[in-house]
């Protein structure tokens, strides 16, 4: 080996070297399922959420999902509702007889989403280059590359606050009832559902922790 | 990804064209300074760096160089208020910033070629910032070039007659652009030289 050749191989042997321990020590992230879990709240700062005692909430939930032949557990709906229902309690506000929403200040609407995303990618077959028995003729039987898919579900939980004594606002062209508190929670769904009824009553707690206003002074 | 394996490669052919020359490779270490701190405070010890320097004279050197940087943080769950005060976010958040800078340099050696020798000298080209933050199932990320200057101070400490030890400490500053704050980290880089 000439030493010109020797002056440019040690190096580039180095640096071969370097970029392959750097890519091994890159930063993980994310490592669990409540790592990605994500609860954000908004209020309307000119309503008095302390001059409100009694709510109305219905006994079920709105269910939006893109999942064929997916349907939310009834005990899961009662224990959701329960979850949020001791929160309130504790925060000085009444739930009213589902049969008497006229008795009700403001009304709570909840709303769970479940959405699934598939993905698709590419495992490249070997290089095919002339002369090269990599061309597909190499392996029995031959192996060309091949499509693989993997998904994953997310789920959400959001909480909605209206007040009908509030007057409804225009936009795009309808009459809406404004929102005077919204609570999101989203995150993946893992396959062990001890562990999603866990995530969802910690998030729904902590809801309500992060919004001090939400206290009735009656 | 193939930009910067022409970087390396366009480099690397830089040093192989030099009549007299000197290639270095290093393992870097970041420690962010400034307004960089605000976002990540932890140091990098995921770096590395490569260079080429052409000797003009026994004591000045120009020369190109290519380095990357990754800093990561991740904090615990906490509450965060988002863009007003009404609106709070709870969960925990990773923050990476990747940088690479690719700099024209220049150096001044003092002492002679068979003795441990300093140098001075810096940098000014671009340096790309690859900024993000994961929070949730949602990523916010910033992928900008900027004008970046880095003073450099360092010592090359020789081994056989064909490659030193290259010690040096250099102040990497890539200014701001639009909302993006400016990011500045001192890297010290711990390398071999090969002449």
């Amino acid at each position: 080996m000439t030493q010109k050749m020797y002056r440019i191989l040690k190096p580039a042997t180095l640096l071969i070297f370097a970029l392959y321990v750097l890519a091994g020590c890159y930063p993980k992230g994310p490592e669990y399922y409540s790592d990605l879990d994500l609860t954000v709240t908004d209020y309307d700062p000119d309503y008095n959420f302390g001059d409100q005692k009694k709510y109305w909430m219905a006994d079920t939930v709105k269910y939006i999902t893109n999942i064929d032949d997916n349907d939310i557990d009834p005990g899961d709906v009662q224990n959701l509702l329960a979850e949020i229902e001791s929160n309130f309690e504790m925060k000085n506000y009444d739930r009213v007889d589902i049969s008497k929403p006229e008795e009700a200040d403001f009304a709570i609407v909840v709303t769970v989403i479940a959405t699934k995303n598939t993905t698709i990618g590419w495992i490249p077959g070997p290089p095919c280059w002339p002369g090269y028995w990599g061309c597909g003729g190499g392996w029995y039987p031959p192996y060309w590359g091949g499509y693989y898919t993997s998904s994953y579900t997310t789920g959400s939980v959001l909480m909605d606050w209206y007040d009908p004594q509030t007057p409804t606002v225009s936009a795009e062209g309808k009459e809406l009832q404004p929102t005077h508190w919204i609570s999101t929670f989203n995150g993946l769904v893992s396959s062990s559902e001890q562990n999603n009824k866990e995530r969802i009553a910690f998030s729904i707690n902590q809801a309500f922790t992060q919004s001090p206003y939400i206290q009735s002074n009656k | 990804m193939k930009r910067y394996i022409y970087l390396i490669i366009f480099i690397f052919v830089s040093f192989c064209s030099f009549g007299q020359g000197m290639f270095s490779i290093s393992y870097d270490i970041g420690l962010p300074v400034g307004e960089t701190t605000d976002f990540i405070s932890q140091p990098s010890f995921r770096g590395f760096g490569i260079e080429g320097r052409g000797f003009i004279t026994d004591n000045l050197s120009y020369g190109g160089s290519f380095n990357w940087a990754v800093f990561y943080e991740e904090f615990d769950a906490q509450e965060w208020n988002i863009e007003d005060d009404t609106r709070t976010a709870y969960g925990r958040q990773f923050r990476y910033i990747n940088s690479f800078p690719l700099m024209a340099t220049m150096h001044y050696y003092f002492g002679e070629w068979d003795a441990t020798r300093l140098y001075a000298g810096g940098g000014i080209g671009a340096q790309k910032i690859d900024q993000r933050t994961d929070v949730g199932l949602y990523s916010d990320t910033s992928k900008k070039w900027r004008l970046a200057f880095a003073p450099e101070i360092g010592v090359l400490i020789p081994v056989n007659f064909s490659s030193s030890i290259n010690l040096a400490v250099k102040y990497q500053y890539a200014v701001k652009v639009g909302d993006a704050d400016a990011v500045s980290y001192i890297n010290f880089k711990i390398g071999l030289a090969f002449m």
